[in-house]
């Protein structure tokens, strides 16, 4: 080989690195013997148009080797699970608000009587909770599109228990924050896991019940504060509620003991944005709870961008960790077979 | 459910590979032969086409030989590959039929000839 077509060789192996791995050591060698036998005799430098397509070809490639884009690889599976988990948390807020409110009225009186307005919130949790009861139904059922189709008619009933209560309670979408975002992060789960196995061959009968009882038990026991101010401790070390919370997210955990680690990362992964707006959430309800200021179009614009924000920066770091750690478990395993890069 | 159409040179890579088993240069030849020279596919993108097709189980490797110490691998035609290439071959000749009928009624409207 002359020293001209062996410059333009280390340029062709090195644009070949744009590839995924596997990829290169499957046509890498083949591809260089079809990119040295195109080149014009006396090339030194790959031509624009072909450093161009080898570039495009390889970043497609690469987008297409994503973990995301690929079937039979945990994600749908793992889509299945949250999208359960995150339907039975929805069920489950406006549930226990329904739970603390009729005990509220039954003991009170309606606090909205004032307003003209007798049963109004009860009737707007009630509401909540039984669109989102259908969706789990459906889901345990198997009916998967059904689930789909529910789950776009619960997101519309939030947005309405936004609306109505708009102008006067202007600050009932940052309330309603968490239950937004974990609501239109569950619809895109219900719809890609229209086609996998139903949660409860995923999970197994057994696995789907504990998650669904682990998540409405943590979700009662974590806004147990309302009424009781007070709660005892175990040990002197946590709060009775706090321990039920701990008990029952073990319980959760417990429940995907029978699905591949690959599949339980990746249920990690699609879980952290819910977990962040519940954490946004929380931290931007202590911001708002204070009253000097009046809220300006400015502090609501920041707020709904932190909203917004944080779950899309968690789920876009928890990518990048489960990318780092996946490739660098297949490093590991290739060295182990000795079979090493 | 219907099969999107496919791009013209996963068609063409398929058509190439319809005659007999080739490498990835002969298949660019054939394919720069086929259309009189108006596509010459480059390396990026006859890969793209192959290995897509590969992992659609529309070709497969035939199989592989060193010459002049390069690796040539050689793929053929898979009976999914026929089905697909045959259908899609019924789907343009059908589209190509009706866009002539319709060129040859509207020659005729205006008066002219057909050719």
């Amino acid at each position: 080989m002359t020293d001209r077509a062996s410059v333009l060789e280390g340029w062709y192996r090195r644009l070949l690195r744009v590839y995924p791995a596997e990829h290169r050591r499957f046509y890498g060698p083949e591809m260089v013997g079809v990119l040295m036998h195109q080149a014009e005799p006396g090339r030194r430098f790959p031509s624009f148009a072909e450093t161009a397509d080898l570039l495009r070809a390889g970043l497609a490639a690469r987008l297409r080797s994503m973990p995301v884009r690929q079937r039979g690889t945990g994600w749908r599976d793992a889509a299945a699970v949250v999208a359960l988990l995150g339907a039975v948390v929805l069920l489950a807020v406006p549930a226990r608000s329904l739970v603390f409110g009729a005990r509220a009225h039954w003991q009170f009186g309606d606090p909205m009587h004032g307003f003209g307005l007798d049963g109004g919130l009860l009737l707007d949790v009630a509401v909540r909770a039984v669109a989102w009861l259908t969706v789990v139904v459906a889901l345990l059922a198997g009916a998967r599109r059904t689930a789909v189709v529910l789950g776009a008619g619960a997101v519309l009933v939030e947005l309405a228990a936004v609306a109505v209560w708009l102008p006067e309670q202007s600050l009932r979408p940052f309330w309603m924050s968490e239950v937004l975002t974990a609501a239109l992060i569950t619809v895109p789960l219900l719809f890609a896991a229209r086609r996998t196995r139903p949660v409860t061959a995923v999970l197994g009968r057994r696995g789907a019940a504990l998650a669904v009882t682990g998540v409405l038990v943590a979700v009662a026991a974590a806004g147990a504060d309302r009424w009781w101010i007070l709660p005892p401790q175990v040990l002197g070390l946590i709060t009775v509620p706090d321990a039920v919370v701990l008990v029952a997210v073990v319980l959760v955990l417990w429940s995907l003991r029978s699905l591949g680690r690959r599949t339980v990362e990746r249920v990690a992964v699609l879980l952290a944005p819910i977990a962040a707006a519940l954490v946004a959430h929380a931290l931007a309800e202590v911001e708002t709870m204070v009253p000097a200021e009046p809220i300006t179009p400015g502090a609501l614009l920041g707020l709904a961008s932190v909203l917004v924000g944080v779950p899309l920066a968690a789920f876009a770091v928890a990518l990048v960790v489960l990318h780092v750690t996946e490739s660098y478990t297949f490093v590991v395993a290739r060295r182990v077979d000795g079979n090493p890069e | 459910m219907t099969e999107p159409p496919l791009r013209e040179p996963t068609f063409l890579v398929l058509t190439a590979l319809a005659a007999e088993p080739q490498h990835g240069y002969a298949v660019l030849e054939d394919v720069a032969r086929m259309t009189d020279g108006r596509v010459r596919l480059r390396a990026g993108t006859l890969y793209a086409a192959l290995d897509r097709l590969r992992v659609d189980g529309l070709i497969e490797v035939d199989r592989e030989e060193v010459v002049q110490s390069r690796l040539r691998r050689y793929y053929r035609l898979t009976g999914v590959g026929e089905r697909r290439l045959a259908e899609e071959t019924v789907r343009l000749r059908s589209q190509a039929t009706i866009a002539e009928r319709r060129l040859r009624s509207r020659q005729t409207e205006i008066g002219g000839a057909p050719a």
